[in-house]
C-alpha cells in the first residue's frame, strides 16, 4: 500500500522532479561502497557550506559565536564573500557629496590662489541623468564620499577636530601619531587614513585634470551629508532643498600619478573647470 | 529504544539511497543550467562594454588612487593586472569580453568559462571601491557553473556535438555515441553537475532570503518608506520623470514594497510548489526588470534574472524551446521559398518553386 507522502515531502520532491528531465541513465547502481560514501560526502559538504554561508550573512546569534567571526570570515573571504543586498535592491535615505579644491599657482608665475569647492557628485549625477547603464567611473565621487562619512562617524570629536587640523605642513606621519594618541578604536584611525589617501589622491588627479593649465600645489576636499526627509510629512521640504552638513579635512599636499593615469582622468574629467 | 533506532536507520538508508540516485544517475536541470550560462555571461559582457571608455579609471593605472582599498582585497586573480599598462590592461579586457561572448555562444564553453571567471575577478576586484553585490552574484554564480555542464543545450559545443553524433549513427549506428568526449566517468560529472546545481540553487535561495530578512529588520521597510527614499538619491534617480512617478504614489509605493519583501522573504518556501512556484519566479523577474530600469542597474539585474531561471522546470524551457523552433522554422522555410522563388525567376522557370518541406533543413534541436 502507498502511503501519502506529508505536504512538506511532495513539496520538495516536486521541485527536484522539476529539475530532472533527462532521459534516465541508471548508474547508480553500479557504484561501489567508497564511490557512493564520496557522493554523500559531497552531499556532506554542500550542507555544511550552506550553513556556513547563512551563518556568516545571518545577524549575531549564538550560534554564530559559537563558530565565531573570524573562523566564518576566513571561509567565505575571497571567493564566498557577498553581503546582504546581492538580489533587488538595497535602502538608503542619505545623500553623500565630495567637493573638492586646490591651492594653485598660474602658469608662468604668479601668486597662489585658492580654487572655489567643485562638488565632484553634482557632476556625477549630471552624467548619469538619462544613462541605462551608467559607467562605474561615474560612481566614485560619491563612493568615496560614503567611505569618509562612515570612517569619519566612527572617530571621536579630538580626532575629528585633529583631521580637520591638520595641514599639508604638517611632517608626515603626524595625523596617524595624533589620531593613535587621542584614544578611540585603532582600526578607526587605520580605516580613515586610507580613506584619507584615496580621497587626497582622487582630489589630486581629477583637480590635475580640470584645472590643467595651473600648477597644483595642495588640494582640499570636504564631505557632505543630508538625509532625505520624511515623505509623511505634507510640509516637509524637497531633498534638493536640505543644504548638505559639510566636514573640511585639511589641506593635503598634492598627489603626483603617472603621465597615463592623468591621461585617463583628463579625457574623463573633460570640461569641468574653475571659474 | 531500538526499534527507534532501527526506524531512524532505515529512514536514514532510504534518504541516502535516494540522494545518491539524484546525485549519480543524470545532470539535472541542464536547461536551467544553459539559460544560466547565457544570462550570466550576458551581465559581464554588458558590465564590461558598458565601462570600457572608461576602464583606466576604473581598473587602470588611473585608478591608483583605489589602492588601499586593493591592498585589503585577497583574490589572487589581482595580481594579473596590478599596475600593468593601458595596453595589457586593454589586452586582458578584450580577451574577458571575448571568452564571455563565447561562453554565452556555448562556443568551447569550459575554457571560455574558466576565462570569463578569472577575467571578471582580475578586473572588476581591482576597484573595491565601485563593487556592486551584483559583481558577487555573478563572481559566485559562475563559480559555480564551472562544476556544472552548462553547454548542453543552447549552445554550439552542443550544436556540433549533435552533427558528430548524426555522422556516426549513419556510419556505425547508435552504439558508442553517448558520452564520446567525457574524460571523467560518467557518474563524477553528474555529481559534480548536480553538486554544482545544488550548491547554486541553495546560494540563490540564501540571496533572496538574506536580502528579505535583513529588509524586515530595517525601520524603513517596516514602515514603507525605504524605496521613497531610495528613489529620492540623485544617483538612483537617472530617470528623475520616472521616479518621481513611483516616488508620487503611495498605491505604487505599497504594492512595490509588499512585492519585493514577499518576493525575498519567501522566495525559498514558495519554490516548494509547481502554482506558486510560477508565481514567485514571474514576481521576482517582473521585480529585476522593474529595478533594472528605474535604478539604470542593467547588469546586476540580469545577473539576478539568471540565477532565477535556474528554477525554471526543464519541461517550461523545452516548451518555450519548441515554440521558438518552430518560429525560426517558419522564417527559416519562408526564406528557403523566396530564395527558391529568386533562383526560379533567374533561370526563366516560372515563380512559384512548391511548398518546402516543413522540416527541411532545420536544426537539430537540442
Amino acid at each position: 500500500m502507498r502511503v501519502p507522502a506529508s505536504q512538506g515531502e511532495a513539496g520538495t520532491r516536486s521541485l527536484l522532479m522539476t529539475m530532472s528531465e533527462h532521459t534516465p541513465t541508471p548508474i547508480s547502481d553500479g557504484l561501489g561502497r567508497g564511490q557512493r560514501a564520496g557522493v554523500l560526502v559531497v552531499g556532506l559538504l554542500l550542507i555544511v557550506h550552506s550553513a556556513l554561508v547563512a551563518l556568516w550573512l545571518a545577524p549575531p546569534s549564538p550560534v554564530r559565536d559559537l563558530i565565531g567571526s573570524s573562523v566564518l570570515d576566513t571561509y567565505v573571504d575571497p571567493y564566498f564573500e557577498q553581503g546582504t543586498d546581492m538580489v533587488g535592491v538595497g535602502s538608503n535615505r542619505v545623500d553623500e557629496a565630495l567637493s573638492l579644491r586646490a591651492s594653485v599657482r598660474p602658469e608662468g608665475g604668479g601668486e597662489p590662489a585658492v580654487t572655489r569647492w567643485i562638488d565632484v557628485t553634482a557632476v556625477d549625477t549630471q552624467a548619469i541623468r538619462g544613462s541605462v547603464d551608467p559607467s562605474r567611473a561615474h560612481q566614485v565621487a560619491r563612493r568615496v564620499a560614503a567611505n569618509l562619512n562612515f570612517a569619519l562617524f566612527a572617530l571621536n570629536p579630538e580626532q575629528r577636530q585633529i583631521v580637520a587640523d591638520t595641514g599639508a605642513d604638517a611632517p608626515v606621519g603626524q595625523l596617524e601619531r595624533q589620531l593613535r594618541s587621542s584614544g578611540g578604536n585603532s582600526s578607526d584611525s587605520t580605516n580613515f587614513l586610507a580613506n584619507d589617501q584615496m580621497a587626497t589622491q582622487f582630489a589630486s588627479l581629477w583637480l590635475g585634470a580640470a584645472l590643467p593649465d595651473v600648477e597644483l600645489l595642495q588640494v582640499q576636499y570636504r564631505v557632505g551629508r543630508r538625509v532625505v526627509p520624511q515623505r509623511a510629512k505634507h510640509d516637509a521640504p524637497a531633498l534638493a532643498d536640505i543644504d548638505y552638513d559639510w566636514f573640511s579635512v585639511g589641506w593635503r599636499s598634492t598627489f603626483r600619478a603617472e603621465p597615463e593615469a592623468r591621461a585617463a582622468f583628463a579625457d574623463h574629467v573633460g570640461g569641468v573647470s574653475s571659474e | 529504544m531500538n526499534d527507534v533506532r532501527r526506524r531512524f536507520v532505515a529512514w536514514l538508508t532510504a534518504v541516502s539511497d535516494r540522494f545518491v540516485h539524484w546525485m549519480v544517475d543524470r545532470r539535472h536541470a541542464s536547461r536551467g543550467a544553459a539559460a544560466v550560462r547565457i544570462g550570466t555571461g550576458l551581465s559581464v559582457i554588458g558590465l564590461l562594454l558598458t565601462n570600457v571608455t572608461t576602464r583606466d579609471l576604473w581598473v587602470g593605472q588611473a585608478s591608483i588612487w583605489a589602492e588601499p582599498a586593493r591592498s585589503a582585497s585577497s583574490f589572487p586573480e589581482l595580481a594579473l593586472l596590478r599596475g600593468v599598462s593601458p595596453d595589457i590592461l586593454t589586452a586582458v579586457y578584450a580577451l574577458t569580453v571575448i571568452a564571455a561572448a563565447a561562453f554565452v555562444l556555448g562556443w568551447h564553453t569550459k575554457v571560455a568559462h574558466v576565462l570569463t571567471y578569472v577575467g571578471f575577478i582580475a578586473i572588476v576586484a581591482q576597484n573595491p571601491v565601485v563593487g556592486v553585490q551584483g559583481d558577487n552574484l555573478v563572481r559566485l554564480t559562475l563559480l559555480w557553473l564551472l562544476l556544472m555542464r552548462t553547454a548542453e543545450h543552447w549552445s554550439i559545443d552542443a550544436w556540433r556535438r549533435d552533427r558528430r553524433s548524426r555522422g556516426r549513427r549513419l556510419h556505425r549506428g547508435d552504439a558508442g555515441v553517448a558520452c564520446e568526449q567525457e574524460v571523467l566517468p560518467a557518474w563524477i560529472v553528474n555529481v559534480m553537475h548536480n553538486a554544482g546545481l545544488v550548491a547554486l540553487a541553495a546560494q540563490t535561495v540564501l540571496a533572496y532570503t538574506a536580502a528579505g530578512l535583513d529588509k524586515i529588520s530595517q525601520n524603513a521597510w517596516q514602515h514603507g518608506t525605504a524605496l521613497y527614499s531610495t528613489l529620492q538619491l540623485p544617483e538612483s534617480r537617472p530617470f528623475p520623470a520616472l521616479s518621481d512617478l513611483i516616488g508620487s504614489s503611495q498605491v505604487l509605493l505599497a504594492i512595490l514594497t509588499y512585492g519585493v519583501l514577499l518576493v525575498q522573504l519567501f522566495f525559498a518556501p514558495l519554490l516548494l510548489s509547481r502554482r506558486s512556484r510560477q508565481l514567485v519566479i514571474v514576481a521576482a523577474l517582473v521585480v529585476s526588470v522593474l529595478f533594472a530600469v528605474v535604478f539604470a542597474a542593467p547588469w546586476s539585474q540580469l545577473a539576478v534574472v539568471a540565477v532565477t531561471v535556474l528554477f525554471v522546470p526543464d519541461r517550461t524551457w523545452q516548451r518555450v524551446e519548441q515554440a521558438v523552433f518552430e518560429r525560426v522554422d517558419v522564417v527559416t522555410d519562408r526564406f528557403a521559398r523566396r530564395g527558391r522563388a529568386t533562383e526560379g525567376v533567374r533561370d526563366g522557370s516560372r515563380g512559384f518553386a512548391g511548398p518546402a518541406p516543413r522540416h527541411a533543413g532545420s536544426r537539430a534541436r537540442r
